[in-house]
């Protein structure tokens, strides 16, 4: 198998005035599951269309094992397992003829795996699909989309619909079952405390752009949350190089901030503060983090 | 919630909605009519007005595709502005707003139709009568369509209201003071509109409370034929190959409901023509069913090949079919031809269904096509049947497999046309628009080139090269479209080496037996001109084989 399953190399595209993706750079090697975060419309499932080829590359270039999937959809479509954020899909169809039809397509259908999903999902594959919830929509997509053990299977926003256990239970143990066979797993989602679950790379996107990059771990070791307790009195938060964001006021603050613990202990004593406690940042806390630096940025632009 | 701005809102998003529709009707309504007027010296009002009504007859299409296409193409019948609900409005305001523009944005552009070319030519056309029926065939077609979500009520109750109303209009144009009702035909106008307001406003409450069937259509809609017809025939999806499931999926997705159509049509037909025997008029509906089917199944079931969705208005390629593992050119032959093949036997069975039911004119005594006083049309009827079964038994072998070939190819680029047509709507929609009006300027720039020699304003010689020119225009851009097609199609690594085979191999048979075809009636000395037009068929169904895997693949990577 390729080393590299997914490379995306400086991908922009407009719709209109509108820059949804823009020089975004982005690859995925084999037994990644890798997560892709983001607020509403920072280009998350822009870049899976682009992924799956539904969306042509204005500027850069998507490659999927190795293929241009414009160019190529079958090569590159007959080994990805894909569920749509809408779940579309034919409602005219029972479960089963969903099944048989999506069978069809890849030779190595996996029906055992299909059986032990319909049963763990408790769906009767003789109902239509215009009968099911959304949730269990969601359900019969995801199983068509992984009964033929894609190499690279992408999910926008699975969790949607899905209740509680099903998302914390199976959904994790179907996306692991895939990594854990060598194969990739890239999903998009804004539910951070799920991608810290499922995922082990993670992909903050915002405004178009990628806004931070990495193996979660790496990521959450990169930022700190201090607490900082200063001799003077500040109305405005001070200015600290390596600090991302304050909250607080006066004489205490709390501060989410990247590079060394030490660095940022010096700043702090620059400007005549201390550290109270310090801990690693959630990826939630990150992301605020950066989405409000982004922001701040854009306006001061 | 100022009551006023509501009212305001609503109508300016009905406005929004129309508008485009409203200037091609406005355009296609005067172009007609003035035509009507020119080249018809003794009935050219009449016939105006007749094509005005037609013009502006029909609710607005683009309000009603918000409930997800056209009549059978994903439309749900009910109430289209159903986002309204959720408004803090009653009822019978949001049902009203939307029927009066409705109907009086319609009745208005009669009335502006009729009053620019009663100026024009100096010829008043009746204008408050026929506004007046607009009116109410209005009320009564919107209150069918939005007041029940009931397919067999919409369309049993859109020809029980056509009739009448067209027989009002008629007697109304008929009379001596033409364009004026009697106080019971005003009455029953009127009548007429209260009633469909207060069934609409039932109707429709129904919907938003959600007692009826279903309180709201799906926001994701299915791009294709109603569910009953799709489960009609069912039969196991084969799982061998992936051309066998996409197979099956064309067949039951749009195939087979086009049989049934087909099917049901052929079977109207012969129990309208048998029961013509009994009742007289049945004789009218059978002959009008007959006439309309052809163009029906050839024009309706034949779009849409692709399976464009529409939601809100919105035209959409769905991700379901779109990400499965199937090349692009594959994708569009396969699509064109399930479809082509299905409507060929649709028309096959309706031509044979009103071939042999056509038997039955000899008991039916007289028929007048609903013309008082008319001349019986039946046994002109009857010897033109005579004269096309003389045709088709004077046919060589060899002629009617040319006849079989050209009617097959034609109608799969017919199909290929329209399936490219409507998937470029999703990406180029005003370019389509554009491209679709472009015959129509060039035949009026003929029409006009032609009155101005007649008149004597350019020279005949110059008319002359004119009109040669402009029949070789569409011979060149077919041309040059087909070739920018194909490059594309190859840089962009649609085609395939079978693909193309094929659509040679196709081109190459039509070419011949349309060629059979033309052989001694036509082509001895032929003028230039007339090669020109000749050879449009063949150039159309070039531009079609390389033009539907184009617009697939554009709207599949957008």
């Amino acid at each position: 198998m390729e080393n590299v399953v997914v490379d995306v190399n400086g991908l922009s595209r407009s719709f209109g005035q509108k820059t949804a993706l823009d020089g975004v750079s982005f690859r995925a090697a084999p037994g990644q599951v890798h997560g892709l975060v983001g607020s509403n419309g920072a280009g998350k499932t822009t870049l899976i269309k682009h992924l799956l080829g539904l969306l042509r590359a204005t500027a850069g270039s998507v490659r999927v094992f190795g293929l241009d999937p414009v160019r190529d959809p079958v090569g590159v479509l007959g080994r990805i397992g894909y569920l749509s954020e809408e779940r579309e899909l034919p409602e005219w169809m029972s479960i089963e003829e969903l099944m048989r039809y999506t069978q069809a397509y890849h030779p190595g259908w996996d029906g055992a795996y299909e059986r032990e999903l319909l049963e763990t999902f408790a769906l009767d594959p003789a109902r239509k699909i215009k009968d099911l919830s959304k949730g269990m929509r969601a359900q019969a997509g995801l199983i068509a989309a992984v009964a033929h053990r894609p190499d690279l299977l992408i999910l926008d926003e699975p969790s949607s619909g899905l209740d509680v256990v099903v998302r914390r239970d199976i959904l994790d143990a179907v996306v692991r079952a895939v990594a854990d066979d060598g194969r990739t797993v890239i999903f998009s989602s804004h539910l951070l405390d799920e991608v810290e679950r499922m995922s082990d790379h993670v992909t903050l996107m915002h405004q178009g752009r990628v806004a931070l990059n990495g193996m979660l771990d790496d990521v959450r070791r990169e930022y700190q949350r201090s607490r900082v307790r200063f001799v003077e009195h500040f109305d405005e938060p001070p200015v600290i190089d390596t600090a991302l964001i304050m909250e607080g006021g006066g004489r205490s603050w709390s501060v989410v901030h990247g590079g060394s613990l030490e660095q940022f202990r010096q700043a702090v004593a620059a400007r005549g503060g201390e550290i109270v406690e310090s801990r690693d940042a959630t990826l939630e806390e990150i992301f605020l983090a950066r989405a409000g630096r982004s922001r701040q940025q854009a306006e001061a632009a | 919630m100022n009551l006023r701005s509501a009212v305001v809102a609503m109508l300016w998003e009905q406005w929004r909605l129309s508008r485009v529709e409203g200037v091609q009707r406005l355009f296609l309504g005067l172009l007609a009519a003035s035509g009507a007027l020119l080249l018809n010296q003794d009935n050219g009002v009449t016939v105006a007005v007749w094509i005005l009504a037609a013009a502006h007859g029909f609710f607005w299409f683009s309000i009603a595709k918000l409930n997800g296409g056209r009549f059978m193409d994903g439309y749900k019948p009910g109430f289209p502005l159903y986002l309204l609900y959720t408004r803090p409005l009653p009822t019978a305001l949001v049902v009203g707003v939307s029927m009066a523009y409705d109907a009086l944005s319609c009745a208005a552009l009669y009335i502006l139709s009729a009053a620019l070319l009663g100026a024009a030519f100096g010829k008043p056309l009746p204008m408050f009568s026929v506004a007046a029926c607009l009116v109410a065939y209005h009320l009564v077609s919107t209150c069918i369509q939005w007041s029940t979500q009931n397919r067999i009520v919409q369309w049993v109750g859109s020809i029980a209201i056509f009739w009448p109303l067209v027989g009002l209009l008629k007697s109304s144009l008929d009379s001596p003071d033409q364009g004026r009702f009697t106080l019971a035909q005003g009455a029953m106008l009127v009548l007429l509109g209260l009633v469909s307001f207060g069934l609409t406003v039932a109707g429709v409450a129904r919907q938003r409370r959600g007692d009826a069937v279903a309180q709201e259509p799906r926001k994701e809609i299915w791009g294709g034929y109603p569910e009953w017809m799709v489960n009609l025939v069912r039969f196991s999806c084969p799982t061998s190959s992936a051309m066998k499931a996409q197979l099956w999926f064309e067949l039951r997705s749009s195939g087979l409901p086009v049989l049934t159509i087909g099917l049901s049509l052929a079977v109207l037909i012969c129990l309208l023509f048998a029961a013509g025997i009994v009742i007289a008029p049945l004789r009218t509906v059978a002959m009008g069913i007959t006439v309309f089917s052809f163009p029906f199944v050839l024009f309706f079931c034949a779009s849409n090949a692709f399976g464009i969705r529409s939601k809100q208005g919105r035209l959409y390629a769905g991700t379901f079919e779109t990400t499965q593992p199937y090349g692009t050119a594959q994708l569009a032959a396969l699509k064109v031809l399930v479809r082509s093949a299905c409507v060929l036997i649709a028309l096959a069975t309706i031509a044979a269904s009103v071939w042999a039911s056509s038997s039955f004119m000899g008991a039916w005594g007289a028929w007048s096509a609903g013309i008082e006083g008319g001349v019986n049309a039946v046994p002109e009827l009857l010897k033109f049947r005579g004269r096309i079964g003389d045709a088709i038994a004077g046919q060589s072998g060899w002629g009617f497999v040319a006849l079989a070939a050209v009617v097959s190819i034609g109608v799969a680029g017919l199909v290929a046309w329209q399936s490219a047509r409507e998937a470029l709507r999703v990406r180029y929609a005003r370019r389509v628009l554009v491209a679709q009006w472009a015959p129509a300027a060039w035949g009026l720039s003929i029409g006009l080139a032609t009155l101005a020699g007649k008149t004597g304003f350019i020279a005949p010689s110059a008319v002359r090269s004119i009109v040669q020119a402009a029949m070789w225009l569409p011979t060149a851009a077919l041309l040059l479209a087909t070739i920018y097609f194909l490059r594309s199609n190859v840089a962009e690594r649609v085609l395939t080496v079978r693909y193309v085979a094929g659509a040679l191999a196709i081109l190459a048979a039509f070419g011949a037996a349309y060629a059979t075809l033309l052989a001694g009636a036509w082509l001895g000395g032929a003028e230039p001109t007339l090669m020109a037009l000749l050879s449009w068929p063949v150039l159309l169904l070039m531009m079609g084989g390389a033009l539907a895997p184009w617009a697939l693949n554009r709207v599949r990577h957008t």
